[in-house]
């Protein structure tokens, strides 16, 4: 078991890598052949990096767009950083001070992860805009079975020294046995089922957010001039 | 890094047929990337308002389109060998993005921020290229154009004569121009009758094309992903109005606008020799300059209809306000989505002649809310949303009048 658990991990790391080699590899091959087709101005200005840096951490355009899910969203994705965070302590030896720090805040993510992806579903299926993507429900159920699972090892004690060995065994290609019991298997092949279906969106929104913050810049210059001490002339004053 | 070109390899390059991206830029690979399908952009969509159908709304559209590019360039496809992408669902996905507006309303709401605006026509160009597009009548726009310069297969003759006042001077060489633009001028005439009579008020010497000459500015084209003519139509357009001196070119067009501003430079090949105006930046400059000034009151309540490539499309929003307000008496209302986030009419996307159904629904929805906010006249400032409304409320019960802007503001400053 143990060596098909190692090999399935290996499995997910490489298939999440080759994932983002090809559309990284499919962006850089159009970057070179085609260029971009809009005249909007290259360079990202202050205003536009502090917009798109607001943007991104506060997900302002899902606010404005729905409260309910935004709460959801935003609680979810900082649950699910601050609960990755935690978890590198099984994965590093000596653990840095940073992740000893994010343990207890972790522990509370830990908690409101569940929450929050029941809140996302919920706010999807009562919202009137009649469009629910099965997959993305695959996946927001698939994340609550490995929260649950993740907060049951608290109630149902898990081995934690002999997880670790078993994680940094994965690390150093060393093979370890798991630890006994069966929700460590379930939570860990939940997990390595996740990895290569991570949703393309998390690398792939940031960057569109900052460039629609550039595009929205942008869009008086369109056909708009730029009169010095009086902005653009965009018809107020007139 | 040196790619493959032939043999095996996962990184090795594909044909450039199997491409499904081919007529994508890299920030649009990235924005189909980044949807993250959570459907906040139907509540913005009017072809969602008018069917009700999610399977053609934005987010399915990505997913299908997100199915080809994984069948033919994914991971498994580069693995184990191109996946066969199925035809039904090639079919559905042509007619849904289709049987968009492109109004763009969808984008400017994302949660994301994915410029549709801009994806939608690029889908439909891969769909042309593959030859699954453009549908209906769209398919005889090029030859139309080919044959008598304007997508609505009228005579040259009759481009300017029926509508051109006979008083108004055109100087053969001017630093402004003026460009009709083939809706306007065939479909929309009281629109373009109005910009010359504001020009002509305001004093100023413009110049245009003869009739023959101002051939179709290439948005139909565009828009419905035929691209092929467009460099030649561009040239030959941005060259006549050069040879006339032209330093600012005006037009009330908003897709004419809207193709000049942002895509003739690229079809061009360069910046352009003038600056594009639209007609109410004109106005409302000369308004400011005490040009222009409306010599009679106007008593009513009027409710402007932001066009979408006029506001999302090129940021016109204030000036035409600037040209309303400017009118004694006048008092000027709001559409719930007005501005930056307005609701197409039903006359975007070379849809609105196939999916007549559609664009009629979509139009008598603005009239809904013209009526229900007791607006005496519903104000528009583009020539297709005019022939559209206007078609929209043959028939109907709830009736308001429909007035272009300039039309109107030209018979105030008589």
């Amino acid at each position: 078991m143990n060596m098909f658990l190692f090999l399935c991990a290996y499995a997910a790391y490489a298939l999440f890598w080759g994932r983002l080699a090809i559309s990284v590899f499919s962006w850089w091959r159009m970057e070179n052949r085609l260029g971009g087709n809009g005249l909007s101005a290259r360079g990202l200005p202050c205003s536009v990096c502090a917009g798109g840096a607001v943007d991104v951490l506060t997900f302002r355009r899902l606010l404005v767009a729905n409260g309910w899910l935004w709460i959801g969203s935003w609680t979810f994705h900082l649950s699910f950083f601050l609960v990755v965070l935690r978890h590198l302590r099984f994965a590093m030896e000596p653990v840095p001070g940073f992740i000893r720090v994010m343990q207890v805040p972790g522990l509370a993510a830990g908690y409101l992860l569940p929450v929050s992806v029941a809140v996302i579903a919920a706010a999807r299926f009562a919202g009137k805009e009649q469009y629910v993507s099965w997959k993305n429900m695959l996946l927001i159920f698939h994340v609550f079975a490995i929260a649950v699972t993740g907060l049951l090892m608290r109630f149902f004690r898990t081995d934690l020294v002999g997880a670790k060995k078993f994680v940094l065994g994965i690390f150093s290609f060393t093979p370890a046995a798991p630890p006994d019991g069966y929700l460590f298997i379930i939570h860990f092949s939940l997990v390595l089922l996740l990895v290569p279906f991570l949703p393309s969106h998390i690398l792939a929104a940031p960057l569109v957010m900052f460039d629609a913050r550039r595009r929205e810049k942008g869009l008086a210059a369109v056909m708009h001039e730029y009169q010095a001490g009086r902005g653009w002339d965009l018809g107020k004053k007139a | 890094m040196n790619i493959r070109q032939d043999g095996g390899g996962i990184l090795a390059k594909k044909p450039e047929a199997d491409i499904f991206t081919r007529e994508l830029t890299p920030q649009q690979l990235l924005e189909l990337d980044a949807c993250t399908m959570c459907g906040q952009c139907l509540k913005y969509c009017p072809v969602q308002d008018v069917t009700g159908r999610p399977s053609i709304s934005p987010p399915e559209k990505i997913r299908m389109f997100r199915e080809f590019i994984k069948a033919t360039g994914g991971l498994k496809s580069r693995l184990f060998g191109p996946g066969k992408v199925d035809r039904r669902l090639l079919e559905d996905f042509t007619r849904a993005v289709f049987e968009c507006t492109t109004c763009g309303n969808c984008g400017q709401n994302c949660t994301v921020g994915i410029f549709t605006q801009r994806l939608w026509p690029a889908l439909r160009k891969e769909m042309v290229r593959r030859g699954l597009g453009p549908i209906g009548p769209q398919v005889e726009i090029p030859d139309k154009i080919l044959r008598t310069g304007n997508p609505y297969d009228k005579p040259a003759s009759e481009r300017f004569s029926p509508w051109f006042p006979e008083q108004i001077r055109i100087e053969d060489k001017a630093e402004t121009g003026y460009y009709a633009g083939c809706t306007g001028a065939y479909e929309a005439t009281p629109m373009v009758r109005g910009d010359v009579l504001v020009l002509a008020a305001a004093g100023e010497p413009f110049t245009m094309l003869p009739a023959g000459d101002e051939v179709c500015c290439g948005f139909p084209l565009f828009i419905t992903g035929q691209h092929d003519m467009l460099e030649d139509l561009t040239k030959r357009l941005v060259n006549a109005y050069r040879d006339k001196g032209v330093k600012t070119l005006l037009c009330s067009c908003p897709c004419c606008v809207s193709i000049m501003a942002r895509d003739w430079p690229i079809f061009y090949g360069d910046r352009l020799p003038f600056r594009i105006r639209h007609i109410t930046q004109f106005a409302a400059e000369a308004i400011s300059k005490g040009r222009l000034r409306p010599k009679r009151d106007l008593r009513e309540k009027l409710i402007y209809h932001d066009p979408c490539y006029l506001s999302r499309g090129v940021g016109i929003i204030e000036e035409p306000r600037t040209v309303l307000r400017s009118i004694p008496g006048v008092e000027l209302l709001e559409f719930e989505m007005h501005g930056l986030n307005s609701r197409c009419c039903g006359a975007g996307g070379a849809a609105r002649k196939i999916f007549h159904e559609n664009a009629i629904a979509m139009g008598r929805l603005t009239i809904d809310e013209a009526v229900e906010k007791h607006a005496d006249r519903l104000i528009l400032s583009c020539p297709a949303c005019y022939a559209k409304v206007n078609e929209a409320m043959e028939g109907y019960d709830k009736q308001v009048v429909i007035t272009d802007i300039m039309e109107l503001f030209s018979n105030l400053i008589k």
